[in-house]
């Protein structure tokens, strides 16, 4: 493709852990592909024209493909799919949320940059004039929230029990009693005519795969508030562009996650196309990994032959990949869209230090170049 | 160069339809060369030429499609465990399969109608990785603070016009669609229904205001696309009233009206229930200001997406399967609420008459568009059945066959004996949406135009000969063959850069930071976003 972004000047590269160019880096990938009987592209901790040119070149030689995340993404996406939600963006908590609930076990005390900027904001859309309502449930509140914006209901529980006391509001507000739970009955109440008086509130959390039945509780919650006033969800995304990868491989191949082409038609399983799995039972004879934003290494990279595209920090060489070409990161070494925790879309962000060395897709690229005959109408 | 050699043109545009040869050098149509040679010679004889087909409303990209594919992955082809064979699983879920499919059929340009600026970048890049085909988006403005404010402080249309302009830009849209106009700015102030004159909360603008503002402010910017508008009152019964007001109401400039089946309902009969399409059409064909699109009905199971996020809600509970994703954007509001049209249903088939009243009554083919509205009354994969439909009477009484008899009761469509000709069929595909869209150089095949050429066989089975093309070119290059995909090139977007008063960028610039905490950067989608350069192309604004 013309004037794709990144071509890199200085590019680093290595054979079996000894220096070599980038062509003779790209040359020797590419024996490894061809001959590669089902190759497995993972860790996927890349930008949107990363992950669209990977998936090109999944295409085409049938490859299996993971992103990292994919447990924790796909476990809440699953929630979505099977239970329907409500969503807003991190722009509407921001601007016009009344009433906060934060699932905060997983959220650092501090804070979240989101939470950082909810806290620190008045609503300036909000229908109602009072100060921002926070109900915190988990782990005690830490530190900063503690400004005078903000009115704060704070509901200790265990992690373990947070799906419990979200199901015992849910069943207050439906006016259905409650039997013994962690927080006494009066104290329940206030908390659903808090959750009630919301004019816009907006539910925010970040689960990790253990809570997953905590998710299932607080969509059911929002449905049911739904039936009186207005109240969505944010969840706050994980790291290394999980929620963009999702989008991408969602709209090219219908799946978030998990996706294998060695048939044709892209298919989808969990548990088959899970990265570790298919690097540890051997049905994987070729591993594509691919980390971009951060100097990071799936725990089984011993396990199975790989060609690395790693971020560009000095010393990450690692001398089992049989070739490893580093790669530039996002945003600083050349131009990306991405996606943006704090607009929660995709966004596009200019080169901080541009063109230093190559970008995923551009190697990915120079890949599918030698492999696809320009135009060539795949399957 | 290319001969297409001895098939019947039919060329609208040019009020042609002839046997004669047609002659392609590069990307463009270009006259019989004297003493012409041909590179490559294909001989058509006995089949129908027509330029590209051109669809102005389906859904087929962004961040509510993109949603609607998580939610509904049972009805991915290659799902493990999906359902029987419905048209929905006989849809590309992706981006992928959508541009190979509509490429198969004959099509070759697609709008998306309804991106929310914000999510602008986003669909962007999906219509990029949507091969073959051309696309374009549509703005949906009218449910923003920052619009809103500026009508209640009452600022007047050139800060209006400018701010539109600025939105067209940041977004690279062909044009502006207002959904439900004020509808999801209320809906997040609690209100559960809208109507034109409905007041949106703390704004004190009705519906109708901001219609009228936004139909003002696209003409005055010279977009060649009319203000594309969806509705007060969607699918419930009475919604004619509704509709007719709105053909009233906002006759001094052009408007268009989108999937105006989902507005042609009734109060009559026994079930409170009917079709008022024959008194819409007969308001349309007045209008002369006016086009519509259809948004047509087809049995099977599909789902809804759409950014009446009002309507959509009220719809969760006839969700099928019973789930729902409903989305408080940041200017904006999106529903996804799957749904079976059943044909033993009263009010499905109720939706179907009306919907191919409406094309049969509106005597205009260049003002009724061909749509479902997908995949909202059917996935787009359903058009060639409908074709069929709109071309045979007889086949029309036979689906009426099946349906619950007082059906018959509330509809016209038995009484309608027009059937549209192949001419019709081309008016209202191709050289009217070009026309519609401000496409000069497409949906015609005269010398100069884009060789987006579509050949078909002349069956007699009208929905076999739409749904697999004999052969097909983009840009004059040959994609399908006998129904096979042969290249998957990619694409270009088109898009209007309307001139505006900058001033209001920097305006913006401040909102943003003060209302969001974030830069206006975040949502502005630069020429090189999809990842290489010519994925834009722009289409001319009057000046
Ligand atoms: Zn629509």
């Amino acid at each position: 493709m013309p004037g794709r972004r990144g071509e890199g000047r200085h590019a680093k590269a290595w054979i079996e852990g000894v220096a070599c160019s980038l062509d003779a880096a790209v040359e020797a990938a590419l024996a490894r592909l061809r001959e590669s009987r089902h190759p497995l592209f993972a860790g996927l901790g890349c930008d949107m024209d990363g992950t669209r040119s990977l998936v090109r070149l999944a295409r085409r030689v049938g490859a299996s493909i993971d992103h990292l995340s994919s447990t924790a993404t796909g476990l809440e996406l699953a929630v979505a799919r099977d239970m329907g939600s409500f969503f807003t963006t991190p722009g509407e908590a921001v601007a016009r949320a009344d009433t906060l609930l934060v699932l905060g076990s997983a959220l650092d005390g501090t804070g979240t940059e989101l939470l950082d900027r909810v806290f620190e904001t008045a609503p300036k859309l909000a229908a109602r004039g009072a100060p921002r309502r926070v109900i915190w449930v988990g782990r005690p509140l830490k530190g900063k929230a503690r400004s005078s914006r903000l009115e704060i209901t704070s509901l200790q529980v265990p992690a373990s029990q947070i799906a419990t006391l979200l199901a015992a509001l849910r069943a207050r507000l439906a006016g259905r009693p409650v039997g013994k739970a962690s927080i006494s009955a009066s104290r329940l109440q206030a908390v659903v005519e808090k959750l009630r008086e919301a004019q816009f509130g907006v539910a925010i959390w970040c689960s990790p795969p253990q809570e997953v039945l905590a998710i299932e509780a607080l969509t059911g919650l929002v449905r049911d508030l739904n039936g009186h006033t207005r109240f969505s969800c944010v969840p706050v995304c994980a790291a290394d562009n999980a929620a963009g990868v999702a989008m991408a491989l969602t709209w090219l191949t219908g799946f978030p996650s998990n996706i294998d082409f060695s048939q044709g038609q892209p298919e989808h399983d969990p548990w088959r196309f899970d990265a570790a799995r298919l690097a540890r039972s051997g049905e994987a004879d070729l591993a594509l990994w691919v980390s971009a934003y951060r100097d990071h290494w799936p725990d089984w990279a011993d396990e199975v032959p790989m060609i690395a595209l790693t971020s560009r920090s000095d010393g990450a060489r690692r001398p089992h990949a049989l070739v490893q070409i580093a790669v530039g990161t996002p945003g600083v070494d050349h131009d990306t869209v991405d996606y943006s925790s704090a607009s929660g879309h995709l966004a596009f962000r200019r080169a901080t230090a541009r063109e230093t060395i190559p970008s995923v897709a551009a190697v990915v690229d120079r890949f599918c170049a030698a492999l696809i005959e320009p135009g060539k109408a795949l399957r | 160069m290319i001969r297409l050699a001895g098939g019947r043109v039919i060329d609208p545009a040019h009020g042609r339809d002839e046997i004669v040869d047609l002659w392609i050098e590069g990307a463009r149509v270009v006259a019989p060369p004297p003493g012409g040679r041909a590179d490559e010679n294909f001989d058509v004889a006995g089949k129908i030429v027509m330029p590209g087909a051109i669809d102005i409303h389906s859904h087929i990209a962004g961040a509510n499609v993109n949603t609607a594919r998580l939610l509904l992955p049972e009805y991915h082809r290659a799902h493990l465990v999906r359902p029987t064979r419905t048209p929905l699983t006989e849809l590309g879920w992706s981006t992928i399969e959508t541009g190979r499919l509509y490429a198969t059929m004959g099509f070759t340009t697609v709008v998306e109608p309804a991106i929310a600026p914000h999510t602008a970048l986003h669909a962007h890049l999906e219509l990029a990785d949507t091969p073959i085909i051309d696309k374009a988006i549509l703005a949906v403005l009218g449910n923003d603070d920052f619009l809103l404010s500026l009508m209640r402080e009452k600022e007047g249309e050139g800060a209006i016009r400018d701010y539109v302009g600025s939105m067209l830009a940041s977004s690279r849209a062909l044009g502006v669609k207002v959904i439900n106009a004020g509808a999801a700015m209320a809906f997040k102030h609690n209100v559960r229904s809208f109507g034109l004159d409905d007041v949106v909360p703390t704004y004190g603008v009705s519906s109708r205001a901001i219609v009228s503002a936004l139909q003002q402010a696209v003409h005055a910017l010279g977009v060649p696309h009319p203000l594309h508008v969806h509705c007060n009152n969607l699918g419930l019964a009475g919604n004619v009233e509704t509709a007719l007001e709105t053909i009233a109401a906002f006759d001094g400039l052009p408007i268009h009206l989108a999937h105006l089946q989902f507005y042609s309902y009734g109060t009559e009969g026994k079930r409170g229930f009917s079709s008022a399409a024959a008194r819409l059409a007969e308001a349309v064909n007045k209008a002369t200001h006016l086009s519509i699109d259809v948004g047509q009905v087809m049995f099977g199971q599909t789902v809804t997406v759409s950014s009446d996020v009002l309507r959509q809600f009220a719809a969760t509970g006839f969700a099928h399967p019973r789930k729902s994703i409903i989305i408080d954007g940041d200017s904006n509001g999106g529903g996804i609420v799957p749904i079976a049209y059943r044909k033993s249903s009263f009010t499905n088939a109720v939706q179907w008459a009306a919907g191919l009243e409406l094309f049969l009554l509106i005597e205009d083919p260049r003002r009724v568009f061909f749509t479902t509205d997908h995949p909202n009354g059917a996935p787009f994969t359903c058009y060639p059945e409908l074709f069929a439909l709109l071309m045979d009477r007889n086949l029309r009484a036979a689906w009426l066959d099946a349906l619950p008899k007082s059906t018959l009761a509330v509809t016209t469509l038995p009484s309608i004996a027009r059937e549209y000709s192949l001419f019709e069929i081309a008016t209202m595909t191709r050289s009217a949406p070009a026309k519609l869209l401000g496409l000069s150089d497409r949906g015609h095949l005269g010398e100069g135009a884009l060789a987006d050429v579509a050949v078909y066989h002349d069956l007699k089975d009208r929905a076999a000969m739409f749904r697999a093309a004999h052969l097909v070119l983009k840009n004059g290059e040959m994609v399908v063959r006998d129904g096979d995909i042969v290249r998957e090139l990619p694409g270009k977007t088109l898009s209007v850069t309307p001139s505006y008063d900058r001033a209001v960028d920097r305006r913006l610039d401040d909102y943003y930071e003060s209302l969001y905490g974030m830069s206006r950067g975040l949502f502005v989608v630069p020429p090189e976003a999809p990842g290489f350069l010519g994925a834009f192309e722009d289409v001319p604004c009057a000046t």
